[in-house]
Parts: structure tokens; sequence; C-alpha cells
């Protein structure tokens, strides 16, 4: 038992100890100050973490590929020398091999892959991807929403933060707004997967993955996307959603009271009073344009 | 299959599952927090390039490894000072000013005397005492065995327990 004295203390924290070993370390009389030790170190926590603000910086500035400098908290290693930084800032030479396209509100953007795959993005979104691997892994990170045409080959993956799509060769519309992902296939078929659960998607089906929980299909009339159209559609959608979507379309500020009711139905793309009045008057609620024609004021019916 | 890093929701899962843990190593190894959670974005700004070559499995283990690359090159250690904030606690009772006042002194200089330990004692100490990790489990994470975790924890623990005076 001797030779194992050295890790004494760690073992008795652990609760560890044999019976002989915890009484003679009773009778050394370090225990009070062990016990202490631990007790107050049991009270100890280090300052808050928020794990999805943290996140939310690093999709920013890093998983972005248009960064140029590495911000790397210049207030803490200012008065180092140069050298240093310099070892930092070879490390910067791979990011240019990333694509990005983002469409900027109120218009959509086509987008053809080297492939000759097509992707119609709509306003308010974005792709990215690696140029120099698309050959061997054709992989797309979408933030919003986007039409893909995709020519056969290697499976072709769309990843979300609400979840992945994965094809061969097809045509699908995905959405990822918020916390809701929506897929709507046309041709082909088309594999949804978010964590263990995955559903396959024929021509005319669609599928919603609403805050991590894959919903059940659904049957669809239209052969494209209907923003395609210039129309929005909605299928029991958070209304605050249907609202941001809105405000994306004509690129307006909407002022909301607190919602809680979810919207079936579709609004137009090239009448906003006409747009406004097909969400509003279900809702049972009432708008008002300012001059601008770009403030919105919506309010409940008393 | 291994699931790909490449894959957006897959990486994100790393980052929630992973990131305070490696924040909090980094801030026992530094005592800046600030340069912790910037090292945290580079070190996951890594993996997202090398997605590719990093299996899902040994991402944590490649994160710890790119984290302390990154914190030897940035050198110049500076003296580290830490500071501890008070766990929630769920019943509060009546303590004397006296008693209050001595258990703040000793706090203080406990929380000086685990600052001034040699950083692979502080580190293996604080993991265990504030992230609740075992032994076994930073033993895993740092790439030693148990027992040196067990020797470091005793070494910390003797020079700590010096700061009580004997009565």
């Amino acid at each position: 038992m001797e030779k194992e004295k050295d890790t004494l203390y760690a073992r008795w924290l652990s609760g560890e100890l044999t019976k002989d070993e915890l009484s003679s370390l009773k009778e050394s009389g370090d225990l009070d100050a062990l016990e202490k030790i631990r007790n107050v170190t049991d009270d100890f926590a280090v300052p808050g973490f928020d794990v999805e603000e943290q996140y939310a910086k690093l999709r920013k500035n890093k998983l972005s590929p248009e960064r140029k400098t590495r911000k790397l908290g210049l207030k803490w290693w200012t008065g180092l020398a140069a050298s240093i930084a310099v070892i930092i800032f070879a490390g910067n030479y791979f990011l240019n091999s990333a694509e990005i396209v983002s469409a900027p509100f109120a218009s959509n953007i086509e987008y053809v892959l080297p492939d000759d795959s097509e992707i119609l993005i709509n306003d308010g979104s974005e792709i990215r991807y690696n140029k120099r691997k698309y050959d061997s892994s054709r992989n797309i990170v979408l933030s919003g929403e986007a039409l893909f045409k995709v020519k056969k080959g290697v499976p072709f993956i769309v990843s979300t933060e609400n979840g992945n799509v994965e094809v061969l060769g097809t045509s699908f519309n995905v959405r990822s707004r918020g916390r809701q992902l929506n897929v709507e296939c046309y041709e082909g078929s088309v594999a949804v997967r978010f964590n263990n659960q995955s559903g396959i998607l024929e021509p005319g089906e669609s599928i919603s993955v609403v805050k991590g929980e894959m919903k059940e299909k659904n049957l669809i009339e239209h052969i494209q996307p209907q923003w395609k159209e210039g129309l929005s559609r909605f299928y029991q959608e958070d209304i605050n959603e249907v609202f941001r979507e809105l405000e994306r379309q004509y690129n307006i500020k909407i002022r909301l009271p607190e919602l809680d009711k979810t919207f079936n139905g579709v609004f137009k793309h090239d009448d906003l009073d006409a747009a406004l009045s097909s969400i509003c008057q279900p809702m049972k609620l009432e708008y008002q344009l300012d001059e601008t024609k770009r403030i919105v004021e919506v309010s409940k019916i008393e | 299959m291994s699931k790909s890093l490449c894959q957006e929701n897959h990486f994100k899962s790393i980052f929630l599952a992973h990131s305070q843990e490696l924040r909090n190593f980094m801030y026992y190894k530094s005592g800046n927090l600030e340069m912790a959670e910037d090292l945290v974005q580079e070190a996951f700004g890594k993996l997202w390039e090398n997605c590719a070559k990093v299996l899902y499995e040994k991402a944590r283990s490649y994160l710890y490894v790119v984290m302390n690359n990154l914190f030897l090159n940035q050198v110049a250690h500076q003296k580290v000072v830490l500071k501890f904030e008070q766990r929630q606690k769920s019943d509060s009772y009546e303590q004397s000013p006296q008693f209050i006042l001595e258990g703040k002194e000793f706090k203080e200089r406990l929380t000086q005397a685990i600052s001034d330990l040699p950083e692979k004692q502080r580190v293996v100490f604080l993991m265990n005492r504030i992230d609740r990790k075992t032994y076994r489990e930073i033993a895993e994470i740092l790439g030693i065995s148990v027992k040196a975790v067990e020797k470091r924890m005793h070494v910390a623990l003797s020079s700590l327990k010096k700061i009580h005076p004997k009565i």
C-alpha cells in the first residue's frame, strides 16, 4: 500500500480509499484542510458560455470563406513580436478555394455549378461550397432557400443548420429558415436526414423538419417552387416566420405584436397590399403602411 | 459509415457538445478567458477547413490537439490569474458575518494558490473540480494514464492544503 501514497489525496477525493487508508488519513490531521478545499471548490464555477452565440460567431467568421483576416483578439496580443503574427497569418492559404454566393433582399440569383447543376437562390439566402473538392464531394452549405436541379453523379448533399438533404440527380427545393426545414421534390428522389431521422421523398412530395423533429410527408401539386412563380406558400408555418419571409420578399420592415399562430396559405410577390391582406385577413390582423411604403405596422383586431 | 464533419449539422453537434469544455480547458491553462474563447473559434475554424480529413469520432481529440498547438504558438505565457464565480445554490442559510468574512478570505487565498499551481496540475485539478470530469475522462483527453492524473491531483491537493492554517 505504501507505494500508492503518491495518489492518496486524489483517491480520497474520488472516494476510492480503503478503510485503512482513510483512517490513517484521519489520524494525520490533514483531512480538515482537504475537506475545506473540496467544499469550497465545489462551489466554484467559471464564467458562463453562450454556446449558441459562440456558434453564430463561428459561422459568421470562420465558416464563411470571405474573411480576409483573422480576428485573433488583437486586444490580448498587441505588444507581441510581429514575427508571431506572421506565423498565425501563414495559416490562411487554404481558404481561397471556397465559393460563396448570396442573393440580396428582393432578388433571386441563378447559379451554375461546375458540373452544370443549377441553383436558383431565393432572396436573402446564401450558398457556400468548396470549388476544389466539388468533383469528389458535391457538398453545398445553404442558409435560407434555394431550388436545385442536379445532374446525375456522386451524391449531392445540401447541408443546413436544420438537417441534410442528399440526392443523386433530381430537382428539388430546400427552405431552411429559422428553426424549420422544408424540402419539396419535383423529379427523381430525395433523402432528407436530421440526426437519426430520415425520410425519402418521391416526386410530388414534401417534408418538414420543425425544431429538430421530422414531420409526416405531404403531397404537393405544383411542379416548381411557388416562389419561382411569384408566390410563397406555407403549410402550418409559424406566423412570425411568414412575416419574416414577407419582409425579405419585399425588402420592408414589419412591426408585429406578439403572435402565437400558424398560417396556411400563400402570398404574392408583386403586390404588397394583396400579400398583406392575404395573411392578415384569415389571421384577424390589420395593417398600416407608412408613406414610404417601407414600414408596416401590424396589429390585432380588437 | 462515419458521419461527415463537412455536413454542417454534424459539425454543429460537435460544437454544441465540446466547445464549452474546450474553452474551460484553455482558461485553466492560460487564465485568459478572451484568449480561450478566441482559440475555440480558431480550433473549430481549422476543423471546418479539414472537415474531410477528420473522422467524426476523432473530432474531440483533434480539437484538443489543435488548441494545444495554437496555445504553444502564442507563447510568452503570462502569469495566470484565474477568477471563479459562485455556483448557483439552491438553499441559502444564515451565516455570521465573521464566518462569511473568513470564508471569503479563504476563497481568495485558495483561488490565488490554484492560479499559482504548475499548469499541468492546475488543468487536471480544475477539469475535475469544475467540469466534474472523472480521472479516467481527464486521462483520455490529455492522453496520459489514469495514474498520472491521480499523481497530478495528489500533488495539487498537497500544495493547496498548505494554505489552511493548522489548528
